[in-house]
């Protein structure tokens, strides 16, 4: 979801602390890339990590996180607005021990293989 | 592409000991269909379609998976009898069968989690890279178009230009919805080594990059073609006949 006109972007003020800010530095001189792309960017990534965690918990089917190149540029959006309607619904994100529980009730039902 | 293979068991215990009957394990292997043409059926089995393997003067027992369409070899040996003996206590220690996912999804995919069924996941590590050999084995110049390989789980590219030719690789493995666990990203070292694997180049000599905005997928740009299928398989096979699969098994 890149995007150039930085001029037409809303401000959004955060605290970092230094270790970050230094980083965002290094980074955005090394580069040459305004430190808002990287944020941007940044996020992106951060999106699309979370995106095996959560698909099933979102409900996205399976192609929402197996994309080409060409659409790769879909998989925030989709993951974005399918947590928007979650949030709406009063679901949230699934905490550690309801994970666990999930994993050991998947195991309860697993037949193991015979012999 | 792979529809014979060793269990892990097989290859960790009777391989290495094997001073007769190298040779025959090649043959088996490099048949690569699940057909078998022997009818003698184990007297030990405790599941259907496991036969007598012979080999020379040794003997072993072979299992025909239907579901997965592989014919598993068990268990072998350089002598007869003992080698019968050694399969039937096998399946006394519940050991002669591969490990494999119980609730298998037949003609998709395995369902339980990376890591606990190591025959499972040996297997779908060997098809994944032998299919993607296999398509990737037929772009022979720059002037083609990109040939992709999917399999339904796993994403690979391969394109050229001029004498720059780049793999892009996605980086998770992503399963039919029913395989609620199976899902996971690879690490750098796994898709490093579906790239030396498939090309048989150094990873040094290659130049991996991220491209922006999309944490997915991989690009590694390097000079030349990839190997042909039939080389990756007779490569894997020399590998694990020379000892060294296992540690290769468990890196796939």
């Amino acid at each position: 979801m890149p995007e150039t006109k930085s001029a037409a972007k809303p401000v959004k003020s955060i605290r970092m602390s230094e270790p970050y800010q230094d980083a965002l530095n290094l980074l955005s001189a090394y580069e040459g890339t305004p430190e808002t792309a990287l944020i941007e960017e940044a996020l992106d990534l951060l999106v699309q990590n979370r995106a095996l965690t959560y698909r099933r918990a979102l409900g996205l089917p399976r192609e929402a996180v197996a994309p080409t190149p060409e659409t790769v540029h879909e998989v925030v959006p989709r993951i974005r607005e399918a947590m928007r309607e979650a949030l709406a619904g009063g679901m949230h994100a699934p905490r550690e021990d309801e994970r666990v529980q999930r994993l050991r009730e998947s195991a309860r039902t697993t037949e193991p293989i015979a012999g | 592409m792979i529809a014979r293979w060793p269990t892990g068991r097989c290859v960790e215990d009777d391989l290495p000991g094997l001073r007769q009957t190298r040779a025959g394990i090649r043959g088996f292997l490099e048949q690569q269909q699940p057909a078998w043409s022997g009818h003698e059926q184990f007297a030990g089995a405790t599941r259907p379609d496991t036969f007598t393997f012979h080999n020379g003067d040794g003997r072993g027992a072979v299992w025909r998976d239907d579901r997965r369409g592989v014919l598993w070899l068990c268990s072998t040996s350089d002598h007869h009898d003992a080698g019968y003996e050694h399969a039937r206590a096998l399946v006394g220690d519940g050991r002669l069968y591969p490990q494999l996912d119980g609730a298998y999804l037949d003609g998709h995919s395995a369902t339980v989690p990376w890591g606990q069924c190591s025959d499972e996941d040996t297997l779908e590590a060997l098809r994944f890279t032998g299919g993607a050999s296999k398509m990737l084995g037929r772009l022979t110049g720059p002037d083609q178009a990109p040939t992709a390989f999917d399999n339904g789980i796993g994403w690979i590219r391969l394109s050229a230009q001029d004498d720059i030719w780049r793999m892009t690789i996605r980086r998770n493995l992503a399963y039919a919805d029913e395989a609620c666990e199976r899902d996971r990203w690879l690490s750098v070292a796994e898709l490093e080594r579906v790239f030396v694997e498939l090309t048989g180049q150094d990873v040094e000599e290659a130049d991996l990059w991220a491209p922006p905005h999309d944490q997915f997928h991989i690009n590694i740009d390097f000079i030349g073609g990839p190997h042909r299928p039939e080389d990756w398989l007779a490569q894997r096979i020399a590998t694990l006949l020379a000892g060294e699969t296992q540690q290769a098994l468990r890196g796939s």
